[in-house]
């Protein structure tokens, strides 16, 4: 019998790469064609947008699967835990970059509509910030989880190297 | 308590004022944007041949958010990458407030005649500006119009 500490990380792997990858997969046929229209318009490549997603998805999929069968004493716990907060990081400079990832959270585009021309810029930068911010305590936070899971594994008297 | 247990609180604690001032921030552009886009601006109001041409821009926006927001507003009639006549506004909107932007473009008649009409390359440049969650969140957005008679 498959024990409940096996089933949870296939679940948790399960679910983000539903989230991540099938819904960016079938988001295009669910746009409206008028959006779609003004999404052209515009200039985002929404292909390469959910494409780019998508592979950061199933990274993460793979990279939570893999955290939750390794032990949490594990070396390989901790590099799955820190490569987590990383593609956690790349989801994000992706999402607020509307695909470029290197804007850093800034979108610019240009619709032409009629005779007018209509050019947007919208600066998010601050939340890319707080993200890495946020990615940085994180990876501090799997360094602690990972060290205090050693010392309580220990035998007592015993300091795990 | 674990120190780990104590950054994963603090972590939370980030992400939620993240999430917050984000969504709040969005909210506040997206209901003074809404209301500072006229129905009709330059092109598309009828201008009247004095001496000098007065072309007016009034606008009344509402900030529905909960953050206060500033607004600038600059309308300009450009022709070959010359501004012919320029006029600029800045109101910060309190929240839950209305502000009321009126902008007025003076241009001698001779002028007007020459880059309003018939087959003149003059354009009608508006841009909004709109600065929310402390100038941290920025939303800029330029409009160009043929300003010639069509």
């Amino acid at each position: 019998m498959i024990s409940s500490k096996k089933i949870r990380p296939v679940f948790s792997a399960m679910i983000t790469l539903i989230l991540f990858v099938v819904v960016p997969y079938l988001l295009p046929d669910y746009i409206p064609p008028h959006i779609n229209a003004l999404i052209v318009e515009s200039g985002i490549d929404l292909d390469w947008f959910l494409n780019q997603l998508m592979v950061v998805g199933a990274v993460t999929a793979a990279i939570t699967l893999v955290k939750g069968l390794a032990g949490k004493t594990s070396p390989v716990w901790l590099l799955a835990s820190l490569a987590q907060n990383v593609s956690s990081l790349v989801f994000t400079l992706i999402l607020l970059g509307a695909g470029n990832i290197m804007s850093l959270g800034v979108v610019e585009f240009t619709m032409y509509v009629e005779n007018a021309t209509n050019y947007i810029m919208m600066n998010m930068r601050v939340l890319v910030y707080l993200s890495i911010e946020v990615v940085a305590l994180s990876m501090i936070r799997s360094y602690l989880v990972w060290r205090e899971a050693r010392v309580e594994a220990a035998p007592p008297g015993r300091i795990p190297a | 308590m674990k120190a780990s247990r104590i950054l994963g609180i603090g972590i939370m604690i980030i992400q939620l004022v993240s999430v917050v001032g984000f969504t709040a921030g969005f909210h506040t552009i997206f209901e003074v944007y809404n209301t500072a886009i006229p129905g009709g601006a330059g092109g598309g109001t009828e201008i009247e041949m004095t001496d000098p041409v007065v072309i007016p821009y009034s606008v009344s926006p509402r900030n529905r958010g909960y953050l206060a927001a500033e607004l600038t507003v600059t309308f300009s009639l450009v022709a070959e990458e010359e501004v012919i006549a320029t006029e600029s506004m800045e109101v910060t909107i309190p929240p839950r407030e209305q502000a009321s932007i009126d902008l007025e473009l003076t241009i001698p008649l001779s002028t007007a005649q020459t880059y309003l009409g018939e087959g003149s390359n003059a354009e009608w440049v508006l841009e909004l500006g709109i600065t929310t969650l402390y100038d941290l969140v920025t939303f800029s957005n330029i409009i160009t119009m043929p300003g010639g008679a069509q």
